[in-house]
Parts: C-alpha cells; structure tokens; sequence
C-alpha cells in the first residue's frame, strides 16, 4: 500500500487523517450506510446526528402519511380501505390490515370486473411514499405487458391501510385467478421508496405466506419503477401458466 | 421465479500467440438469485479443469500459421480433458501479438470458435488481450476486495500488453511492439530474424542484421532498449517519443498511481520468478531471457511494487477461458430465436440524453444504423445505449418510437433488432418496442460494460431464460 495519499481529506466525511483516505472514499461510496461518518469525542459529528434524525423523520412520515387521493383517482384506482378505520389501528391490529368487511367485499363487486386472471392491488402498507413515487410509472408499464400476453386484466384497485394479505381478500371477492399486490415497503434510514411487489396464484383468505412470491426492492436506486412493471407482467404469466405461486413453484 | 440453485457451464479458453500456443478448459458456475428483479446472474466460481501443455505456435511460413497442426492440437487438448466440442458451452479464442497479423488468423480464428463448443467467440486485439491476461491474473479480484489499483504487465514474444485495474474495472491498457520475439535466433546462435519494429525504431539495429555472428553485448543492449520502453509504458505518462512511435492503440494522458503490478505472460515468467538470471540467454532461441533479465537488472526496476502472479505464464488463456463470457441483467427480452448471434458490430447512440422529441431519437438512430452499415450493408448489427435519458413510462416511450421508427424506415422487416442498454431497462424497452413493431424480432439485453466494446456475441438464454451469456470484445487482426 502506498503512503503518500495520507493526507487529510474534507471529501472522506467525518474521518479525520484517515490511513488511507482513497480506500475509505471507495468504502462510502459503494454502499449507502452511514460508514466514514467520524465522531466528535464518544458522540456523533452534529452534521451526522441531523442527517440521520432528518432521514429517521422521512422514514416515520412514509408510514403515517396517507396516499394523495388525486393519485388514487388519476390511476384511475377503485378505492377502498382493510378492516382498520386508521393509521393507528393499522399499525396496531395487523390483522385489521389483511381483511376487507362484507360492505367493502359489496362496494368492490360492485364497482370491478369479476373473475379476472389478474387482479392489481395497490396497497399503502408501511409506505404512502412508495405508492406515490413507484406506482405511476410502474402501472401503465405493466398494464401494457399484461396487454401484451392478452391476459384478462381486472379493475385495479387501491386499498387504504392494507398488508400483504389484503390481496387475498380482495381477489376472493373478485374471483380473481392471481393477485399482484404493490405494496409500500417498511422504510429504512436509505430509502423511504422502496416497494415490493407480492404475488399469489388462487388468492383466499388464510392462504399462507409460503404460496406466494415476490419481487422486492422497486425503487429509482434500486430496481426502476418502470422496468419493474414490465417484469411483474412476466413473473403474472409465468404464475398464470403454471397455475401456481410461491414454494409450489420451487422457489426457496 | 429462479431457484437459488447453481448451474455449470464448461468453458473452453484457446490462446494463439506469437510463440506459444495454450488450452485451458474450466467450470464456470453461475448463481442465480432466488428472488426476482434487481438481482443479477454472477459467476460464482471458476475453476480451471485442464491446461494444456504449452507448445509452440506452429507456422506453415513467416506469415502464416500452421492451421491444421493448431486444430489437430486443440482436438488432441479437448480430448485429454475429457471433453468434446458437444460439452463445451461457452468460452473463447484469441490470436495474439504476431500471430494476429499472419494471414490466416481470422479465418482460423473463427473456424476454431466454430468448431470448439456451442458458444465460443472468436476475439483478437491488443488491449482487449492486456485486460484478459490481467483478469487472467486475478487482479479484478485483487484490486476489488483490496481497494487498490493494480497494473498487469503481460510480456509475450510479440506484444507487451498493460492493463490497469482500479477497484475492480479495467481503466487503462497500454500496448507496445515490444517481446521476447523481436530477434530470433537459428541453433548456432545466429541471428535468423529481426522484427520490424526494432529495424524501425532501434537506432543500433545494424548491428543485427541477418546472419550477423553471435555478440552478446549487443543482444544486452537491445534487451536493456527493450526494457526501457516497457518500464516507461508501464510508468507513464509522460511517454517516451520511441514509446510512442511503438504503441499500438493509443496511450492513455493520465497516470493512476499503482499499488501493485504483476507480470505475466513468457516473458513476463521469467522476470517474476527471477529464474532468468541462471538460464542460459538463447534457452528459447530468442531475446526472452535476455530482456527479463534486463528488467530485473534495471535501476528502475526496484521502485515498483511487484507482486507473483498465480498464472503468469497462462494468463491470457486463463483470462479467455473464464473471463469472456458474462452475463446480461436478469430482465432481459429475447426473442430465443435469433439466438446466438455472433460478431454483431457495436454501434453506440450517442447523446441521447439531449435528444427530447421521437423525431431527434430517431435520427440519431437512423445515424448510428448508417455508420453500423458503413463498408457492407448487412443487416446485422447492434445498437447501444449507454443511457436513454430517465427511466420513466413516457421517456421509454418516446425513445422506443424513435428507434422503432428508425428502423422501419432502413432496416428490412425480418432482420432482428438487437439492443444493448446500460441502464436496467431491457424488459419495458423490449416490451415498448414490441409493442411499436410486433413482426421483428427483438432482443434488448441491459446491464453490461460496454466500454469500448466492437462486437457483441449473445448466446441462448441461460438460468432458465433470466439472463443471456454476452461477450463485448474486439477483433483487430491487423494493429
């Protein structure tokens, strides 16, 4: 190792004199945790502790923050909401969030195509932020691959406070042959904006968590919005082929 | 949905160099992610199964190489190693240094590719060769998990051929007419061939005419000339006019500051294990020995920080048999059909980014089809984009009209349009593009270095039809 690039660096972060300062700028740069920072005494550097407060802040709003209802109705969403009346409720009886009331089963009867091959959910989960940053340029994305494998694609919808398994629900009372749910991922310190994708072939209340699959991680620095829709319409046909989702399609 | 399960793909790696000729055949095995969407197929492990022994290149004439010895050798290796061209997969064959320049290399070149396995490319060039033999030397892996930059100097009989990797990519070659073979010698220790670099840049080349008596001085003063220019090549920039008058390719205007350098390659051998102080000076009837010693005896020599090589001599062949083939993105679109597709000249797009409107895509576009057919009018060819602008619905739309127009208007409606895109986008693009013109078939494949890529070859899908194996390579005969 070479020595004489030694020298302090404003560009290394919060390091002062590191041993090597190019190793430890390389260090940072390939990976978005809070290495590198330094520290002033036992304690973080100030700009340190507000950057992460700021970003632990972002994170907390991507949970309580609700779905802007212009974008439920530019998507032209059919809303609804899972058992749980609030954000409080939702985050407190996970199973409120997994189910929708016979009211809610009427309304969607009433208001979506029945027995579709697919059924689209958008749900809000642990991240409005998500919704509102992935959803539009994903969605028409996949609406023209599903169009495009000719697959009989029912009225998409939005459920407010919604888990995973709300998907289950909501393609029981439709009929629906597979369920996609895209749902807010939980928020970390890195991102508020990622979004996964849930899969289910035969949705039913109850149905357990091994028979579904997903794709994670949809976000700008992850994978694209847009290019996560036009995967999402491939994994729908190959579940729709194979007539099954989740472990039962070998996956581990 | 791909299972975490590991698939194993033979590989073959056949070097055809000035002085020597080598096969190796390895396993490469493939991870495949159990999730879908951002995650990528990788190369997990490669090892090397069989080497070859090490023979000398053989030539029908001055200018021409032996070809049916060379098949005859490579049938013979594949056979040792237990595998038949119907084993093998993947891999590739480079011709190198002096042997790329005779006149039957590129047809020997690609019949050897043909006939050595499914999809086995044929590459030649020099600075593709120095980052080959350097990931043949491990210095990808050496310079990612320790952070550093490291320089291979890969010496052959015919070419010195640098590569710089820092951080784990190759930054830099720097290739000179510079080796081991630059003055041959027939068994009386007469001199029986000069090279024509050294008549043309080596100002006491008279001394070595043809035929002239044996003089050891002489043959140390060459060798000493000779490491100067690789020690400058490998030190500069700034580069000595001589270095620069023997450079093939150009040479780059910035020195990285290098934390480790290895040789490689016959001569680059006999510099790293010191063995050459002890052999006899004409032991391969040419100047090999006498210019590692000159290496190793040099003043400068001392200040670099030289480090053993695993591979040394076998590097390039290394390099070629597990490092050629990589692998697309996992959302890629594929029409299988078209595939493999072999020597597609690469064609960039360039400034995208500033082109708003579909009209100015397609111009663009129409512009680089032009250039791609420029010389002969075949309709195979390949489009990159190193970037189509942001990733959103209504600019992949736009890009995706552009170019299908483009191709509407100049390209006939059965040839396939092949495109490769930096960015993660290959599925909505190819999607997009589908959906703009449904009769041509259209493989869109994302996520691969196309830094300074000539050619691409795309084999069938692999990982249950996830990813496809790509090479971006070079094929110069004639530097």
């Amino acid at each position: 190792m070479t020595t004489n690039d030694n020298a302090p660096s404003d560009d290394a972060g919060g390091v002062e004199r590191p041993t090597n300062a190019r190793r430890l700028e390389r260090l940072t740069e390939s990976h978005p945790s809070r290495i590198g920072v330094g520290r002033a005494g036992p304690r973080p550097r100030t700009q340190t502790l507000l950057e992460f407060r700021a970003d632990h802040g972002e994170a907390r709003d991507a949970v309580t923050t609700h779905v802007d209802d212009n974008l439920v109705n530019r998507l032209d969403l059919v809303a609804v909401r899972s058992r749980a009346t609030s954000k409080e409720e939702f985050l407190a009886d996970p199973d409120r969030g997994r189910d929708v009331s016979d009211e809610t089963v009427e309304r969607l009867r009433e208001g979506c195509a029945e027995k579709p091959e697919v059924q689209i959910v958008v749900s809000d989960g642990l991240s409005s932020t998500a919704v509102e940053a992935n959803v539009p340029e994903l969605l028409p994305a996949l609406l023209d691959g599903l169009d495009a494998r000719g697959l009989d694609v029912g009225t998409p919808v939005f459920v407010e406070y919604g888990r995973v398994d709300v998907m289950d629900a909501v393609g029981e009372a439709l009929d629906a042959e597979c369920c996609v749910n895209l749902i807010g991922e939980r928020p970390g310190l890195a991102t508020n904006e990622s979004l996964s994708a849930y899969f289910v072939y035969g949705p039913e209340r109850g149905k357990s968590t091994a028979k579904k699959s997903v794709i994670s991680n949809i976000h700008r620095s992850g994978l694209p919005p847009v290019e996560a829709g036009a995967e999402i319409a491939a994994v729908l046909e190959e579940i729709h082929e194979a007539e099954r989702s989740g472990v039962d399609r070998g996956e581990r | 949905m791909e299972r975490d399960a590991a698939e194993t793909l033979c590989s073959v790696g056949i070097d055809v160099g000035t002085t020597t000729t080598q096969v190796v055949v390895s396993d490469l095995t493939l991870q495949t992610p159990a999730v879908d969407g951002a995650a990528s197929v990788e190369v997990l492990d490669r090892t090397v199964h069989y080497r070859s022994p090490i023979r000398e290149t053989p030539y029908a004439d001055a200018s021409t190489i032996d070809t049916d010895e060379v098949l005859a050798f490579v049938d013979r290796e594949l056979r040792k190693a237990g595998r038949s061209p119907a084993d093998i997969d993947t891999g590739a064959v480079i011709a190198t240094g002096a042997a790329a320049k005779t006149r039957n290399a590129e047809p020997l070149v690609d019949r050897l590719a043909e006939r050595s396995g499914e999809f086995v490319v044929a590459t030649a060039g020099a600075a593709y060769e120095a980052v080959l033999a350097g990931r043949g030397a491990g210095a990808v892996t050496r310079s990612q998990s320790e952070g550093t930059t490291v320089a291979t100097v890969d010496i052959g009989g015919g070419t010195t051929n640098v590569a710089v990797f820092v951080d784990g990519t190759a930054r830099q070659t720097r290739c000179i007419d510079v080796g081991g073979r630059d003055v041959q010698f027939d068994r009386t220790g007469t001199v029986a061939s000069v090279a024509d670099s050294v008549r043309d840049h080596y100002a006491a080349a008279g001394a070595l005419s043809d035929g002239a008596a044996d003089s050891p001085a002489t043959h140390r003063r060459l060798a000493s000339w000779q490491a100067d220019r690789i020690l400058d090549c490998v030190e500069g920039p700034p580069f000595d006019p001589t270095t620069e008058a023997l450079a093939i390719g150009p040479l780059p205007s910035w020195a990285p500051e290098i934390d480790e350098v290895r040789f490689t390659g016959g001569v680059g051998r006999l510099v790293a294990d010191g063995e050459s102080v002890d052999r006899d000076p004409y032991a391969f009837d040419d100047l090999g020995v006498r210019l590692a010693a000159a290496l190793r005896d040099h003043p400068r020599f001392d200040t670099l920080p030289v480090r053993e090589s695993a591979t040394d001599i076998r590097a390039t062949v290394v390099g070629v048999g597990t490092h050629t083939t990589t692998f697309s993105g996992r959302t890629i679109a594929v029409d299988a059909s078209v595939l493999p597709v072999r020597d597609l000249p690469v064609v960039a797009v360039g400034g995208l980014d500033a082109a708003e409107s579909a009209a100015a895509i397609q111009q663009r576009t129409a512009q680089a089809i032009e250039t791609a057919r420029d010389g002969d009018a075949a309709d195979e060819f390949a489009l990159c984009f190193p970037s189509i602008g942001p990733l959103t619905y209504d600019r992949v739309s736009v890009v995706a009209e552009g170019i299908a127009a483009a191709y509407a208007a100049a390209v006939g409606e059965d040839c396939p349009l092949v495109a490769l895109t930096g960015q993660n986008c290959a599925k909505v693009l190819g999607q997009t593009l589908a959906a703009a013109d449904g009769s041509r078939p259209t493989i869109v494949v994302d996520e691969l270095e196309l830094d300074g890529a000539q050619y691409v070859d795309l084999g069938a899908p692999v990982a249950n039809g996830t990813a496809v194996p790509a090479t971006l390579k070079t094929l110069v005969f004639d530097e």
